[in-house]
């Protein structure tokens, strides 16, 4: 008898608990629901002829050719950028590589100790075949009344061709903050044109 | 006819069974149950007025002296400062004691399990896990709101409801109502010192007005809600309530949680101008001492209206 | 119950192992690359272009020959100009691109200076100096894989090579083309061979590569020797608008140019630079190839003379004595013939035949890069070891015709016959084979052996291959000296090659060259001069013109010198918008001839605008002058949209803080919008925005423009993890202070 009333006095407990419990799991993905949709807003901008997306509260950058849309996140550590760039296709063997070196040959100059990291050739990114190339620079504002540290950067191009044209889409941020920015890639990869 | 066990001690009732709520209690254990309990009221109530006015004090103080304070030193004012809330809380409950004081040792343990899982789970999952800081302010109010809520309200309180209902929920100390909001506040006064410390050693340090009235806030806030989820423990062990009524005081605590975190940021954050600005902490610390006075108030009328009913009935 | 929580714990912990360890074998980097030589690299000249990108020009290849970054390649790459004299191969940098691995494009890594060259030779060595960046970098932590130098003169016909490259085109990996030695040959100016001959072809990218011998040791170094246009020089070029986009850059694909190669230098003849850059002494000015005259068109029939052979040569590539036989044990022969109407670029092949029988490949088909006419010699030498006696014959074709052919017979004792030899000519306090212009006396002294009182002799002289005089020579009493004759012109030697032939009793015995130059009237010693607002590393011009920007703090003017003297005073003279500088006076020391001497002008500050005139001066006469502006039609900077000046603006500077720590908080953002852009209309878009700052480490920031009194701004103040402010119609009045401390203090998301 006192078994049986300690058993259904624990068994409603622990119904209960199932309960919370399933409420608070219920709470929680609800709650990553809104991170998501949060941190997935994006804003649309006319750039090239195309409608282009990028994360909503990064500030839009006026850019020259051959780039279309720059993006920065301008709040927080990470300095994620975003760029997106519009190129012929080099008439060469392998027009990629000969990207990938055009890039590096701009950019190593000015972009303190710039170099390529990892090269993939068959990688994908929103479920578009690209050419990934993975690479790391330093970040310094040159700005001396300024009392900022260097950042180490990490970055990575998505070469991605569409007709006798390449895009490039290149992600940058603090190397510690780089796995965080990379969702701003998928919307922006969407945007292009096949 | 099989014999009723009291709900209370879980020993066979000797004598007259006592029905209340659908369960069985003996005499002695009904006695205690429907017992006056103001003087625990009081050391919540009387708790939340002595901290409000030592914030006052340090608030004045700090902004009168302006104590030049740097380094370790600052850090060391800073935890003692977060710490207050509880010692407060903590001496003026162990101070009055009314006829059967709950063990001390059991509050203390409950008081540091809510710290431990504030520490352990609570901080890692709203903040490592969901970041959930650094996006939600930015994406405007109904973000804000449902991140404060579903994230962070429904965490707290979940791990306050957990280091009561694992723990001393099951024991025969638990022996009343009014045990689940002793209980409940003493978790949440934990999981409030830790984010109250975390957040003094994380900013090294604080500004003595502005962080003692957070710290206070802070407290306050979580205390109450704490308490609040406590209330509904109780009174679960006790009355044969639905199966949802512990799912939704748990949801309403942490809706209102997550409401506070919001609101106490709409009303201290000030307009910017050539002059400055940004912030003016009191409306902070008005609303921290008008919720705790609100919360507990409301609880001791409940529980007082449920002791008269059960005594009327017995 | 207590036992399946165990079990379950143990459960979970493998399976947390498993994943770790699943995860670090994913996350690991791919393994190593399979073998490609890392120590081939491709050399990329480049420009450096707006906004510091970097714009190739051409490409070639090398080899890094220690770890701390010496590069081996050869001078087309490393300095064109030098082979061909034109302005297109003047450029910024130097990139070596280092292997990427298997399949992958080489990978733009450092900056290389050229740290020896010999023109002649076509070699060059490079040092790795800086990161891409501009950066130095420090040689002793390079640690790059280096490729061992071989034995060049240990090489014998029909070893295996492997001669690695990039081939140039923009995105290829490094190649690599197999090939057995096919011969040597010998040169001007090289003692020993001069030559790698292969069956392996390559092309213009290839330029510079390494060839490796069986031992992955490097033996060669592809290289194609003088060019007689610009097209000739063996490079990958950038120059077409290959994918039209309008601009000739790195995205264009690069055309391989001056043919396929089939030589290589022998890496020996790199030793003497390598020492002295291990010694790191500047590279020794070699001259320049000269600019040799395109192919002219009317053929005429060509034809070669005069085929005589020498046991050795002198250090004017003269013969040192002429010959009809050698001895027994002889370890060279060398034939010397003259040539006339021999065209740039024709095909021509001395061929040998020994005892009657042909003999292959013993000097390469070779395109003739020499002048029209003179005299030219090739040499047969085996290693280490004579000649073999027999009869050897030389015939020397050209475009697949013979032109002539001369026959030597080695063996026997040494001959005890009277011998001249050792002509060395001098004159004008010269001697040599270059004498200088305008000179009246000529006298040219030689050696004598085994002379008898009767033995006759006798002289003659040519010029220009026609003969103008000749002489008997007086008799010599002692058996063996040195004696000498001379020539005279009373209206001094006019320039051109003069020959002079000792004969004994009608034999040809000793001969030799000359060449005289030309008499420079004093006008004529400096070329016209160049302005231009820099100087690359080579010592080139760069941007120049007669028009420069206002705002320069230097100017360089460059002329070409032929005739100068070592000791004469020469000087210059600015003269600026009329106004003359002081007469600056040197004294010569950079030699007979060259290229790009320059004069630099230059202020603390900046040149004033104006007309700039420079004078030349030799031996106080006025030679050359020129003149350019400098402000005058300089393009006007672009205008910037007006922005208030102190008087007008407030300036606002401040600190963000956390508004309960009061610290300073670091990124964050003090925005003023556009006027009349309200928070509600900011979209996140750079162009509505009017000024913004971000904070430092402490929480400082100061707004870079000043706001306009009399307009109203929006403000947003924002931080990662504080929730933003912002507050529309800020109004800037008469009366607000300026500069102006603002403190904002933001408050915390939660």
């Amino acid at each position: 008898m006192i078994a049986e009333i300690r058993a259904r006095a624990q068994q409603h407990d622990r119904l209960v608990d199932w309960l919370v419990v399933a409420m608070i799991v219920i709470a929680l993905l609800a709650g990553w629901g809104v991170k998501a949709a949060a941190e997935g807003r994006t804003v649309a901008a006319e750039a090239g002829g195309l409608q282009l997306r990028y994360p909503a509260g990064w500030l839009k950058v006026n850019a020259e050719p051959p780039v279309l849309l720059r993006a920065e996140e301008w709040l927080g550590p990470a300095r994620s950028v975003i760029t997106v760039q519009r190129r012929p296709l080099p008439a060469v063997e392998n027009p990629l590589a000969a990207v990938q070196q055009a890039l590096t040959l701009e950019r190593a100059r000015t972009w303190t100790a710039y170099r390529t990291l990892e090269t993939d050739e068959n990688a994908a990114i929103a479920g578009r075949p690209a050419q990934r190339i993975a690479f790391g620079y330093v970040e310094a504002n040159p700005n001396p009344f300024l009392q900022t540290m260097p950042v180490v950067m990490y970055g990575e191009d998505y070469l991605i061709r569409a007709g006798d044209a390449v895009y490039i889409v290149t992600l940058t941020a603090a190397e510690d903050y780089y796995d965080r920015a990379k969702g701003a890639l998928g919307p922006v990869v969407r945007s292009l044109p096949r | 006819m099989s014999q009723a066990i009291c709900c209370v001690c879980e020993k066979p009732i000797e004598g007259q069974t006592i029905q209340m709520g659908g369960r069985s209690y003996c005499a002695a254990c009904h006695a205690r149950v429907t017992a006056d309990r103001r003087g625990t009221w009081w050391a919540s109530l009387v708790g939340a007025g002595v901290l409000v006015l030592f914030v006052l004090l340090v608030a004045l103080v700090a902004g009168a002296a302006k104590p030049y304070l740097e380094g370790a030193a600052l850090l060391a004012v800073g935890i003692i400062l977060a710490l207050v809330p509880a010692v407060i809380w903590l001496a003026i409950f162990y101070a009055q004691d009314v006829r059967e004081p709950e063990p001390k040792r059991l509050v203390l343990g409950v008081f540091v399990l809510g710290a431990l899982l504030a520490q352990a789970v609570g901080r890692p999952v709203t903040e490592d896990l969901f970041r959930v800081s650094q996006w939600m302010a930015a994406a405007g109010p109904l973000y804000h709101i449902l991140a404060a809520i579903l994230i962070i309200g429904f965490t707290e309180m979940f791990l306050v409801y957990a280091a009561v209902r694992y723990t001393v929920y099951g024991s025969p100390e638990f022996d009343e109502r009014v045990d689940g909001v002793i209980y409940g506040t003493a978790a949440a006064l934990g999981y409030a010192t830790v984010l109250n410390v975390g957040f003094v050693v994380q900013a090294g340090g604080v500004d003595l007005a502005a962080g003692v009235i957070r710290i206070a806030v802070t407290a306050l806030a979580l205390a109450s809600f704490g308490g609040l989820v406590g209330y509904f423990l109780g009174r679960c062990k006790f009355e044969d309530e639905p199966l949802w009524w512990m799912p939704a005081g748990l949801a309403l605590a942490a809706v209102l949680d997550g409401l506070f975190i919001y609101v106490r940021g709409e009303i201290t954050t000030t307009a910017v101008g050539l002059a400055g600005g940004g912030y003016n902490p009191w409306p902070g610390l008005i609303l921290g001492a008008v919720v705790a006075g609100v919360t507990f108030g409301v609880l001791f009328y409940l529980l007082s209206r449920l002791r008269r009913r059960i005594a009327a009935a017995a | 119950m207590r036992t399946r929580g165990y079990l379950f714990g143990g459960v979970l912990l493998v399976g947390m192992l498993l994943f770790s360890v699943w995860w670090q074998a994913h996350a690991a980097p791919l393994a190593a690359s399979a073998p490609v030589d890392p120590s081939v690299v491709q050399i990329i000249a480049a420009d450096e272009g707006r906004g510091g990108r970097l714009i190739p020009k051409w490409s070639g290849s090398g080899v890094l020959i220690s770890a701390d970054g010496l590069i081996l390649t050869n001078c087309q790459v490393a300095m064109p100009r030098l082979i061909w004299d034109d302005p297109a191969f003047d450029y910024d940098l130097l990139i070596v691109a280092l292997a990427g691995g298997p399949k992958k494009p080489p990978e733009p890594a450092y900056l290389a200076e050229v740290v020896q060259y010999d023109a002649g030779l076509d070699l060059a060595l490079l040092r790795i100096a800086q990161t891409l960046d501009g950066s130095s970098v420090d040689a002793q932590k390079l640690k790059l894989p280096a490729l061992p130098l071989g034995d060049s003169d240990a090489l014998a016909a029909g070893d295996a090579l492997d001669i690695f490259g990039y081939d140039g085109a923009a995105g290829k990996p490094l190649s690599s083309a197999a090939g057995a030695v096919t011969g040597f040959s010998t040169g001007r100016g090289v003692k020993g061979r001069a030559w790698i001959r292969t069956d392996a072809q390559v092309e213009g990218g290839f330029s510079g590569g390494p060839a490796l011998n069986e031992d992955g040791e490097v033996v060669g170094v592809v290289a194609a020797g003088a060019a007689s246009n610009a097209d000739e020089v063996v490079l990958c070029r950038y120059k077409e608008d290959t994918n039209g986009d309008g601009v000739v850059d790195q995205n264009d694909a690069c055309a391989a140019t001056g043919g396929t190669i089939g030589t290589l230098r022998p890496v020996n003849l790199a030793q003497p630079l390598i020492k002295a850059a291990a010694s790191a002494v500047a590279p020794e000015p070699t001259p320049a190839p000269q600019p040799k005259p395109t192919r002219q068109a009317p053929a005429v029939k060509a034809s070669v003379g005069r085929l005589i052979f020498a046991p050795e040569i002198d250090e004017y590539d003269q013969p040192v004595t002429v010959v009809e036989s050698l001895p027994s044990g002889a370890e060279a022969i060398y034939l010397f013939f003259d040539y006339e109407n021999f065209e740039d670029g024709a095909t021509w092949q001395p061929l040998l035949s020994f005892d009657g029988k042909p003999q292959k490949n013993v000097w390469p088909a070779a395109r003739w890069d020499g002048a029209a006419r003179g005299t030219a010699w090739i040499s047969l030498s085996l290693e280490d070891e004579p000649l073999d006696d027999g009869t050897y014959e030389f015939t020397i074709t050209y475009e697949g015709a013979q032109l002539g052919s001369a026959t030597i017979e080695v063996g026997g004792p040494p001959e005890k016959g009277p011998t001249f030899g050792h002509i060395v000519f001098s004159a004008g306090g010269q001697e040599g084979y270059l004498l200088p212009g305008g000179i009246t006396e000529i006298e040219a002294s030689f050696e004598y052996a085994n002379m008898t009182r009767n033995t006759k002799w006798s002289y003659v002289g040519y010029y220009q291959g026609k003969e103008f005089g000749r002489g008997e020579g007086s008799p010599i009493t002692r058996a063996s000296g040195s004696n000498a004759v001379s020539m005279t012109s009373k209206e001094g030697f006019e320039p051109g090659v003069y020959r002079l032939e000792l004969y004994i009793e009608d034999r040809l015995a000793a001969t030799a060259d000359c060449l005289v130059g030309e008499k420079k009237g004093a006008s004529e010693i400096f070329g016209p001069i160049t302005f231009a607002e820099d100087v690359d590393r080579q010592g080139n011009p760069v941007r120049p013109g007669t028009t420069f920007k206002s705002g320069l703090s230097e100017l360089y003017a460059f002329f070409d010198y032929d005739g100068m003297q070592d000791g004469w005073e020469w000087g210059w003279q600015w003269t600026i918008n009329g106004e003359a500088l002081r007469l600056q006076k040197r004294t010569w020391e950079d030699g007979a001839s060259g290229q790009n001497e320059r004069i630099r002008i230059y202020s603390d500050d900046v040149l004033p605008d104006g007309e700039y005139q420079l004078d030349l001066y030799v031996k106080g006469e006025k030679v050359q002058s020129g003149s350019c502006t400098v402000g005058g039609k300089a393009p006007k900077p672009t205008p910037t949209p007006k922005r208030p000046t102190k008087k007008e603006g407030v300036e606002i500077y401040g600190r963000i803080v956390d508004a309960d720590t009061g610290r300073g908080i670091a990124g964050a953002y003090f925005v003023v919008l556009q006027p009349g852009i309200t928070v509600a209309d900011f979209e996140g878009d750079e162009s509505q925005v009017y000024t913004m700052a971000e904070t430092d480490r402490q929480g400082n920031f100061s707004l870079p423009d000043l706001l306009a009194r009399g307009e109203s701004y929006s403000i947003i103040v924002a931080a990662q993890g504080y929730r933003p402010i912002s507050e529309d119609d800020v109004y800037m009045d008469e009366d607000t202070e300026s500069p102006l401390e603002i403190t904002v203090r933001l408050n915390r998301a939660r």
